[in-house]
């Protein structure tokens, strides 16, 4: 092949991974109550994505996804026109075709001949759905009875010719229907469809004008350039398309647009019965992709509201290359730095213009950052969505009955952090269901509905995103749970712990409470993994469960990685930055507190509330001392976790670009990064929470060993 | 790194950054030396161990700058002075398959010297001031000994990483005790 087709090929696959999802979530959607308006609705959508997946699949000539895509397509068919009842075991044979067609599809981009297993698998599914149409439509099966024929295209064995003439032909002394008789005297079989435009406006009517076009096929061994002389002598004064036999129906499709009216032309040939169907059906989707992409053609879009929805659709994304954006966040992230540094030397000078101006131009990159980053963000509900299928397959396959109910759907996350939760939340989700939601019989014996419910739930919480995945089975069970991690020599029989420690001992490498190991869970591999992949994206996982109600598992994420309003602070010197939105409030520490009152402790009374605090010069281990009225605390706060920070001074807001510190600090829990300041010097980014929790473990464990 | 050396001895000839550390001369492959700068002030890391001697800000990037001295377990630590220079360092990280750069704090450049196999001399069985680990071999030049040292040892990034770990706890129970 001389052309190269892999840039094809891979929009083709990502563009068949989005429609496959896009089928899976309506087929999902289709197994709950809907309103006939509604379920129409969602039966065309999938019904448009798999035919889109089939058109393109023949185009590059993968046959075995043309195949099974035909069927399921025939049958949607059918079920869009009534034909067919929708039942369980139909959308389950779709979900399965879904799955496979993925295979196939992902098997032929890498052409790879898909094994004897997988397509003992495609000739079930057709089986099984032919099923469905057998007695509906003795073409289709016919066709099915036959299947090495269905993998290859139907073929256009016969030549097409648009002639449109323009309107002033006949004033110019060119008689249309010359060439047309002198066209049937050179080949065979031919058989014209003529097009009559623009004779609505009677009143405007010219009996001088040509209104008339048509479309001629026939059968004929003469070459193109040999028909095109038939008509060389009206070349100028008309559109003439030659498509030799067996051509694509992108030419077709491209010829049409030659017509005035190309929407009557394509219903007059879909009549004229002189195409494939398959062509037709091309030919009718390609035009509405046109259509969609055409703003200019508004007086079609009454008539195809279907094609106007989508063009709604399409007009509210766009797919950028991710390297770009990150590209571009990076920029603007060094044009932060620089915005400071630029900040600092025009306040040297003093000149107040020069500052007023610095100003705004600092608010304007704010705003640039801010939107920037804001690219990068995507709802959390596509995400979400996936689960429908994980929740209903795993379900089943337990013989649980499960519901599914999402929260927070709109909520956005950085698009780093939506890849990387997917898999923690995968685990979370499987053992929900497996050890948690109780099987039917239990759950109407312990007085619940059958259905259990899974809720999965988004939310944004003081700057950070938190997801909170909840079921309402029996919870966990704390003897079970410590039982088990003492015979597992994970903690002693002596250890005494809080019910919030038990219950993260779930998440110990090695663990599993589960009796038997099940397909879904109970290897014990998995949450310590959920475990160690939220920790390093920043994020913190909890644990709550109440024993026979169920549990609930929230995860913390902050919102972005690379650029955040960060507060700084200085000790011995040295700048230091944490997260704006950890900060609660900042005080001067000889006005809350005398000095002689914090000799030997490290907790202040603020207003009647006890505030443990920490000393940052003496965790760092600088010896020398301060005076005490020139220390500043800075109030935090992390989920329900409140604490104090001792520092010299304070420094006030800073936007902050977080660059990594690499390997060499990895692992070293206080510290999450550093930042470029406007004088060139670096800061380093102290993570709180980790900071004071392990400040808070270490005091614990003194206290054991008193 | 190691192949690096390797690659020098098979071609018999390699070039070399000499560096002084403490008051011994020291060298280092310079296919791997990208630049070196000033010693320039650097940001300390908080609860950190002295191997480290902080990050510095090169054209945008923090870069963490090692305190060879410290690293190499040298008894006298020479003060750092106008003469002292950062070595920028390139390395290979396989882990997370990039390449990183690290400052390498030194009292001085001395030279650069092409060193052939005849010139090298194995390291010292015992009596050296630093770990034999460190030492790749040894190059007689000038009726002088100068130790060449094995690159991917000194710069263990897991290895160092553990002792900044340590180091960190250290400083939590030293404060928590208090």
């Amino acid at each position: 092949m001389t052309l190269d087709l892999s840039s094809a090929i891979s929009t083709f696959l990502s563009e068949s991974k989005e429609l496959l999802q896009e089928m899976e979530d309506g087929l999902i959607e289709l197994e709950s109550e809907l309103d006939e308006y509604h379920r129409g609705e969602v039966i065309n959508a999938v019904f448009r994505a798999i035919h889109t997946i089939k058109g393109s699949a023949g185009i590059f000539g993968f046959d075995h996804v043309v195949s099974l895509t035909h069927i399921v397509e025939t049958t949607l068919d059918a079920l869009r026109l009534n034909q067919i009842l929708l039942d369980k075991d139909l959308i389950s044979a779709y979900l399965s075709s879904r799955d496979l067609v993925e295979t196939l599809v992902e098997l032929a981009v890498e052409e790879i001949e898909p094994d004897d297993s997988t397509k003992i698998q495609v000739n079930e599914l057709i089986a099984s759905l032919s099923n469905y149409i057998n007695n509906e439509n003795e073409e289709d099966r016919i066709l099915k009875d036959q299947p090495a024929d269905i993998g290859t295209v139907e073929s256009n064995s016969k030549w097409h010719l648009f002639f449109v003439p323009n309107e002033n032909v006949l004033r110019n002394g060119l008689d249309p229907f010359a060439f047309l008789y002198f066209l049937s005297n050179e080949v065979e079989n031919l058989h014209i469809d003529t097009f009559v435009t623009s004779l609505e406006q009677t009143h405007t009517f010219d009996p001088e004008s040509n209104y008339f076009s048509f479309h001629a096929v026939f059968d004929s061994d003469k070459s193109s350039e040999e028909i095109a002389e038939i008509f060389e002598f009206i070349q100028t004064e008309a559109n003439i398309s030659i498509i030799p036999p067996n051509s694509s129906y992108q030419d077709i499709f491209n010829a049409l647009g030659q017509f005035p009216d190309s929407a009557s032309a394509v219903s007059m040939l879909e009549n004229s019965q002189s195409l494939p169907t398959n062509y037709i059906d091309s030919i009718k989707s390609g035009r509405s992709e046109l259509e969609t992409s055409d703003d200019s053609s508004p007086s079609d879009t009454n008539s195809q509201p279907k094609s106007n929805q989508q063009k709604i659709h399409q007009s509210k994304t766009l797919r950028v290359e991710a390297l770009k954006l990150d590209r571009l966040i990076d920029q603007v992230g060094e044009m932060v730095i620089t915005g400071a540094r630029t900040n600092l030397l025009a306040h040297e000078t003093g000149n107040e213009t020069l500052i007023e101006a610095m100003s705004l131009l600092e608010r304007l990159v704010e705003n640039i950052r801010d939107s920037s980053l804001k690219l990068r963000m995507v709802q959390i509900g596509e995400t979400f969505n996936k689960f429908k299928r994980v929740v209903r397959d795993i379900a089943q396959e337990l013989g649980k009955e499960v519901e599914l109910s999402i929260e927070g759907a709109e909520t956005e996350l950085d698009k780093t952090f939506v890849e990387k939760v997917s898999d923690p939340l995968m685990h979370i989700v499987r053992n929900a269901i497996d050890h948690g939601i109780e099987s039917p019989d239990v759950r109407k014996q312990n007085g619940k509905d059958a259905t259990g419910t899974l809720t999965l739930r988004a939310y944004h919480d003081s700057g950070s995103i938190v997801i909170e995945i909840k079921d309402d089975g029996q919870g966990l069970n704390k003897e079970r749970i410590l039982d088990r991690a003492i015979e597992r020599g994970i903690i002693t029989p002596e250890q005494t712990l809080a019910d919030k420690e038990i219950n993260l001992l779930i998440f110990e490498p090695g663990f599993s409470t589960a009796e038997a190991v099940t397909n879904i869970s109970g290897r014990g591999v998995g949450m310590d993994v959920v475990k160690r992949n939220i920790e390093s994206l920043r994020g913190s996982v909890e644990v709550e469960s109440k024993q026979g109600l169920g549990s609930s598992i929230s995860i913390r994420l902050p919102l972005t990685l690379s650029i955040i309003d960060g507060f700084m602070f200085s000790v011995h010197d040295a700048n230091y930055v944490i997260p704006l939105d950890t900060v609660v409030e900042c005080l001067e520490l000889h006005e809350v507190v005398p000095e002689e009152d914090i000799q030997d402790k490290n907790y202040i009374n603020l207003r009647t509330e006890v505030l443990p605090f920490i000393r940052l010069r003496s965790l760092f281990g600088i010896s020398e001392k301060i005076d005490h009225s020139r220390e500043s605390l800075v109030i935090v706060q992390f989920g329900t976790l409140r604490a104090g920070l001792v520092v010299d001074s304070l420094k006030g807001e800073f936007q902050t670009v977080v660059k990594p510190l690499g390997r060499l600090f990895e692992g070293l829990k206080c510290i999450s990064g550093a930042t470029i300041l406007g004088s060139g010097n670096v800061a380093i980014i102290l993570d709180v929470s980790a900071l004071i929790k392990s400040a808070i473990s270490v005091y614990e464990s003194l206290e054991i060993k008193q | 790194m190691n192949e690096q050396s390797k690659a020098i001895s098979n071609s018999e000839q390699g070039r070399y950054l000499f560096v002084c550390i403490g008051y011994d001369t020291f060298g280092i492959p310079i296919e791997s030396v990208k630049e070196v700068i000033e010693h320039t002030e650097s940001t300390m890391i908080p609860m950190c161990s002295n191997v480290i001697s902080g990050v510095i800000n090169v054209r945008g990037s923090v870069i963490p700058v090692l305190d060879v001295q410290a690293r190499l377990n040298l008894k006298s630590v020479t003060p750092y002075d106008r003469y002292s220079c950062i070595v920028l360092y390139d390395f290979y990280d396989d882990i997370i398959d990039e390449t990183m750069t690290l400052g390498m704090l030194v009292n001085s450049v001395v030279s650069i010297e092409s060193i052939t196999s005849q010139h090298l001399e194995e390291s010292p069985s015992f009596g050296s001031n630093i770990p034999r680990q460190f030492v790749w071999k040894m190059a007689k030049l000038n009726n002088r000994l100068t130790s060449l040292l094995d690159m991917a040892k000194v710069i263990d990034i897991n290895e160092i990483n553990q002792q900044l770990k340590i180091a960190q706890d250290g400083f939590f129970l030293r404060h928590c005790e208090r």
